[in-house]
């Protein structure tokens, strides 16, 4: 669009004039023409679709009031007294919170696997696999795995 | 924007100079200034007052865009509350209905959007078959001549007005459903007549130019 139809193109869109330097460059140029035409179209859509007057039903100021007391009731906030400082101390323990339960959490965590229960790791004498206090079904296992393991090396020993 | 406020001043030089002279308007020595410095230092009964004044406009900005007496009713209690609880924000750089207006249309815009996420979570709890079944309904009601088209003329235009900013949103509703000249709209905002100009040139083109994409045609979506 150019510049004699911007100039006047809030008036002419309210339905003003005549401009005759509008109405000069309309006539030579087909894109103001155009671009003009579907301004005019958008601002009568816009009039048609949302220009009302309604009227909200009596007691409108009471249930105003009604609502502004709902919403003014104290928040959970205002327990830390609802100043910045308060909310960011609130803030900041709860993260601490979060990250010292984090903590203990895992250093609660078992910091060994548990051991496999095939004979070959046993064998292999792997002390890091053997299982302190195990249930006694375990138990029994390495134990004979461990005499069966002694037996045959002290044989070996003795032949 | 300056080089086009350029052109605005020189094309109309004589409108320009009368610009700047008018346009300034102080909103703190007004008589409203006086009611808004009231209701700041808690006074109820000029809160009323407020109300009482502004209750049918900032009902009727609500009942244009959503057109459900309900939600306006709702809204525009909301509308008040939220004025109520921040009027000691205001500045007194736009006149207090700029500022309500403002916080009017933005409230619409937030019951929109919000209205918009529920359905879709809403949606996505049905089931492929459903959402299926759901969706020919929807394409053989679409076949059908619209029902309304003012309806989906105004929906074409909240969803057009959703694409520009609060500013441009607030002025252009100002200017084309409130009826304000650009004059008004000037002392009001506390902007000269030709940035108003300027701005709502600028919002006009965006509109057009979004309005032809959704028509997808680059014919104009709003010629009968």
């Amino acid at each position: 669009m150019h510049d004699p139809v911007i100039g006047r193109l809030e008036e002419y869109l309210d339905g003003g004039g005549p401009y005759p330097e509008v109405e000069e460059h309309l006539k030579q140029c087909a894109e103001c023409r155009d671009e003009l035409s579907a301004m005019q179209s958008q601002s009568a859509a816009f009039r048609k679709a949302f220009r009302v007057e309604v009227e909200p039903n009596a007691g409108f100021y009471a249930r105003v009031m009604n609502r502004i007391e709902t919403q003014a009731k104290p928040s959970v906030w205002s327990l830390f007294g609802e100043s910045m400082f308060a909310k960011r101390l609130a803030y900041a323990s709860a993260t601490f919170l979060l990250v010292a339960s984090a903590v203990f959490v895992s250093s609660t965590q078992p910091d060994r696997p548990l051991a496999s229960n095939d004979p070959e790791s046993i064998l292999a004498g792997d002390e890091r696999y053997t299982p302190v206090n195990m249930d006694s079904e375990r138990d029994r296992d390495v134990v004979l795995v461990n005499l069966a393991t002694y037996s045959s090396s002290t044989s070996q020993e003795y032949q | 924007m300056s080089s086009l406020t350029g052109v605005l001043t020189t094309t109309l030089p004589v409108i320009g100079e009368a610009t700047q002279a008018k346009t300034r308007v102080d909103h703190r020595t007004s008589e409203e200034a006086n009611l808004v410095r009231r209701v700041q230092a808690k006074d109820e009964m000029a809160f009323k007052e407020i109300v009482e004044r502004y209750q049918t406009k900032v009902f009727s900005i609500i009942y244009g865009i959503l057109r459900n007496h309900n939600d306006a009713e709702d809204i525009a209690q909301q509308v008040f509350a939220k004025i109520y609880f921040s009027i000691g924000n205001f500045d007194f750089r736009s006149s207090l209905l700029t500022w309500i207006y403002k916080i009017t249309v933005n409230e619409c815009y937030d019951y929109l959007r919000k209205k918009r996420v529920r359905k879709l979570v809403y949606e996505s709890d049905f089931s492929e078959e459903d959402s299926l079944q759901m969706e020919n309904s929807q394409t053989a009601q679409d076949l059908k001549a619209p029902i309304d088209e003012t309806l989906e003329q105004r929906d074409l235009l909240l969803k057009l007005l959703s694409k520009i900013s609060e500013e441009d949103r607030s002025l252009m509703l100002m200017k084309e459903v409130e009826g304000r000249s650009v004059e008004e709209l000037a002392e009001m905002t506390g902007m000269n007549e030709n940035t108003i100009k300027v701005k709502l040139f600028r919002t006009r083109q965006k509109l057009v130019k979004a309005a032809q994409r959704l028509g997808k045609g680059g014919s104009n979506p709003f010629s009968s």
